[in-house]
This record gives structure tokens, C-alpha cells and sequence, in this order.
């Protein structure tokens, strides 16, 4: 089971053990491998909480079906939208393109929260 | 490759004194860290006499046992460092190709090694740095002087008269060859293709010009590596790659590669090759930047998914993608 605070897992109580009890006593030319473990470990982590990151939600493709105005399940369906894409379907200034502008920063967002939520922060410009 | 194995060491010491024509130890050999699509050695050998005599520091580069689609081999790669070096490039001096796979298995390349730091994150937390952005934009100045008709270069073959949609029809490609679904990263495709300018000029482009690449030592450029994308290009997509907010290491205040001012370099690199920057197109091409970079990250991904190249730093990379593609989104907007 997955501690929803995130702070008593075991994927995040054996990162804290990494970052403050051991990565002072690791070499330094080991360092750069040792905190690319450490960040590893919390990606997994909030994969376990919040979903995959490759694994789009529902509600994902459920807006791309109804922007497309098609039934098809995913994949095909982003295959369809990056066909359309391709085609210049979404060149034009439309409320269409606004609407697949939205729906992708979306998911880019919450692709974030999983691969790093930090930047979502750090941003200024939204 | 195992540098440090017996074998391979005396192998190597036997090409090196061939080459160098004189009696050869190797003194030293370390793997550095880096280098996702190569392997790097740090080298230290004594020549006996001829005109390699002495001492020498070098860097042994070799092809790692998995590619990047648009990524030159060793042999190209230092072809490319003598032209640069020729050019007045800053470059570490290119020394010796080895094609031969008897020596190491694969080709490699020595080149002398550089002092100082490469290393982004650290550069990027140092003061605004005026002086290395000067040196900076000078160099690829000189970069942008090597021109498609230079001997010597027919391996990087014919330059795309429309490189902006010759990139859009790469990048298309790569993705198609992964199998990769990436709706953002279209939709940035879409974008460069419906607003691609006219180029200009072609010339030799890096292709990977941005801090991380970039040895500094003492806070002035020692040395421009990683010479494995270069190829012919709109010099303006160089300044675009060095100045896109991905490769700022977080460091966004300071637009020119997480380091100085834009305005700085730009007025260096004018001054240096006498010529304008076209500024309205810097924006096109820093989406460029983070649609290639989002590009690359997908391949270096997919190598480690594969199982070719199980790697923590290459599984990594691909989640690096959603950063790039919030970006692609936020620049090129939803009109």
C-alpha cells in the first residue's frame, strides 16, 4: 500500500537513507551515479501514487475522442491526432486548436508531477 | 571496452608507439564519466622521441556499442575537430584515428585533454560571466566561417537548401522509427513547419553547442567538445540550441546558456563575424531546440528500453521529455 503523504513508503524512506545518511560517505566521482539512484527512486515512487508516466488517463483519451469525433481506442486514436497534425489539420487559428492545445498541456502537466514537479514550480511564465 | 585490462592496455601501447613511431607507456587510464553515446578514456602516455616525444594527456574517444540516429562515428568526428582546430576553433588538438578493429574492437580517437570543468550545473551556479560569453560567441563565429565548400568535409555530404523542414522531416522520422507517440512534440513539429523561415546562409553547424559541452577553466573557454551532430546548417539554429531554456541548467535568468546575457552574446558573435543576427528568428529556433532535444531524449530512451544499452542515466533521459514538451506547448502557444 502506498502512504498517500508519500513520506513512510519504502521506495521514499530508503531515498532519504541514500540522500542524508549515505551519499556523504560515497566518493565523489560516485556522487553523480548515486543521486541519479536517488532520483530514480522518487520517480518510481510517484508512479506508484500517482500512475505511469507512459500511461495516459482516461479522461486523456476521452477529450482526444472528442475533439477527433472518433471511437477509436488508444493508441490508434494518437496515431489519428498525430496523422491530422502531420496533415496541418490544426494550422489554422481555431477553437479546435486551442482545444488540443489544452488537453496536451494537461498531460504534459501531469506527466510533470511524476518526472519532476519541482519545475512546475520554478516556471514563472504560466 | 575495459581500458584498465592488461590485454587491451598493451594493444593500445603497441598502436600508440606505432603510430607515434617511438617506444610508448601508458602511464594512466581512467573512464570518464559522460557520454552517453560514446565511451571516454582519460589517457596519459610518455613518447620516448620523434616528434611525439614527451609527455602527453589525452582522451581516448570510442564509439559506444549503441548508436543515436544522426550521431557521426569516431572517424567523422575527428575529421570534424581537425577542421575546427584549423578554423581557430578552441578545440583539444586532434592527434591520432584509429579505424583498425584488431586495436580496441571498435574505432577510437585521441585528442589531448582539456583543463578545467564541462559540468553544467556547476558553471551555471557561478556570477554572470561576460569574458566567457565574448569567447563563446567568438568561437562559433569561427565555426559558421567553415562553409559546405571546404575539402575535406564530403562525409557530411550535400547541405539542405530548407534545413528548418529538412529537421521537421528528420524528427518525423526518428519518431516513426522508435514507434514513438509523442502528441507535443507533433504539435511542435507542426508549428516549425507552418512558420519555417528561409535560410540565409549555410554553414557548419555543431549541432550541440550549449553549456555542458563547453570546457572552462579558470572561468575562460578551454575547449568546444562533442563534435558528433555537426553537420551543414543555418548557423542561427547553434544560437538557438545554446540560448533554449533547456540546456540553462535551471539558471533561466541568465539566457545565454544558463550563464550570461543574451544581449552579450549576441553583440560578440556579431562583432566577430561581421554580420547581424536575424534576432526575430532565434525564437523559431529555440523551439527547434527543445523539439530535437525532446527528440533525442525519446531515442536515448528507447536504447535503454530496447535492452542494447541497460542504463540508468539513458532511462532517465526520457523523463526528461515532459519538461521539453511543456515547453514546446508554452512557446509556440494555442494560436
Amino acid at each position: 500500500m502506498v502512504d498517500p503523504t508519500g513520506k513512510t513508503d519504502l521506495l521514499s524512506v530508503a531515498r532519504h537513507v541514500l540522500r542524508d545518511e549515505l551519499l556523504s560517505e560515497i566518493p565523489a566521482d560516485k556522487k553523480y551515479q548515486a543521486l541519479m539512484v536517488a532520483n530514480a527512486m522518487a520517480i518510481a515512487g510517484r508512479e506508484a501514487a500517482l500512475g505511469r508516466l507512459d500511461t495516459p488517463p482516461p479522461h486523456y483519451i476521452a477529450s482526444l475522442l472528442q475533439l477527433l469525433g472518433k471511437q477509436e481506442p488508444e493508441p490508434e486514436i494518437v496515431a489519428l491526432l498525430i496523422g491530422d497534425l502531420r496533415d496541418g489539420a490544426f494550422n489554422a487559428n481555431t477553437e479546435r486548436r486551442k482545444t488540443l492545445h489544452r488537453i496536451l498541456l494537461e498531460e504534459a502537466r501531469r506527466q510533470l508531477e511524476i518526472s519532476n514537479p519541482r519545475y512546475l514550480g520554478s516556471d514563472t511564465s504560466v | 571496452m575495459g581500458l584498465n585490462q592488461p590485454e587491451t592496455r598493451s594493444k593500445l601501447a603497441a598502436y600508440v608507439a606505432r603510430v607515434a613511431d617511438s617506444p610508448v607507456e601508458i602511464t594512466e587510464t581512467r573512464k570518464l564519466s559522460g557520454g552517453a553515446i560514446q565511451e571516454n578514456w582519460a589517457l596519459d602516455v610518455v613518447v620516448e622521441r620523434g616528434s611525439w616525444a614527451g609527455a602527453h594527456q589525452l582522451v581516448l574517444r570510442q564509439d559506444s556499442a549503441t548508436q543515436v540516429a544522426a550521431s557521426r562515428g569516431r572517424s567523422d568526428e575527428f575529421y570534424l575537430l581537425k577542421a575546427a582546430h584549423a578554423a581557430g576553433v578552441r578545440v583539444p588538438t586532434p592527434c591520432f584515428l584509429c579505424e583498425d578493429p584488431d586495436v580496441l574492437g571498435r574505432p577510437f580517437f585521441l585528442m589531448h585533454r582539456l583543463a578545467g570543468t564541462a559540468a553544467g550545473h556547476r558553471l551555471t551556479k557561478a556570477d554572470d560571466n561576460p569574458d566567457l560569453i565574448r569567447e563563446l560567441a567568438e568561437n562559433l563565429a569561427r565555426i559558421h566561417t567553415i562553409l559546405p565548400t571546404q575539402p575535406g568535409l564530403a562525409f557530411l555530404g550535400t547541405a539542405s537548401p530548407e534545413p528548418a523542414l529538412q529537421a521537421v522531416r528528420d524528427y518525423r522520422a526518428y519518431l516513426d522509427a522508435m514507434g514513438a507517440q509523442r502528441p507535443a512534440i507533433e504539435y511542435g513539429l507542426a508549428w516549425l513547419q507552418e512558420n519555417a523561415p528561409t535560410s540565409d546562409a549555410i554553414t557548419l553547424c555543431h549541432r550541440d553547442y550549449r553549456t555542458g559541452n563547453l570546457m572552462v577553466d579558470d572561468n575562460h573557454l578551454s575547449g568546444i567538445l562533442d563534435w558528433e551532430f555537426a553537420g551543414w546548417g543555418d548557423p542561427l539554429e547553434d544560437i538557438g540550441w545554446f540560448m533554449a531554456k533547456c540546456w540553462r541548467f535551471g539558471a533561466n535568468h541568465k539566457e545565454a546558456g544558463g550563464l550570461g546575457a543574451r544581449d552579450h552574446f549576441y553583440a560578440a558573435y556579431e562583432h566577430q563575424a561581421g554580420q547581424t543576427i536575424d534576432r526575430t528568428q532565434i525564437q523559431y529556433w529555440e523551439v527547434m531546440a527543445h523539439v530535437r532535444w525532446a527528440t533525442i531524449a525519446c531515442q536515448q530512451a528507447a536504447r535503454h528500453r530496447s535492452g542494447a544499452e541497460v542504463s540508468l542515466e539513458l532511462a532517465l533521459t526520457g523523463y526528461v521529455v515532459p519538461e521539453l514538451e511543456y515547453e514546446i506547448l508554452q512557446m509556440t502557444g494555442a494560436g
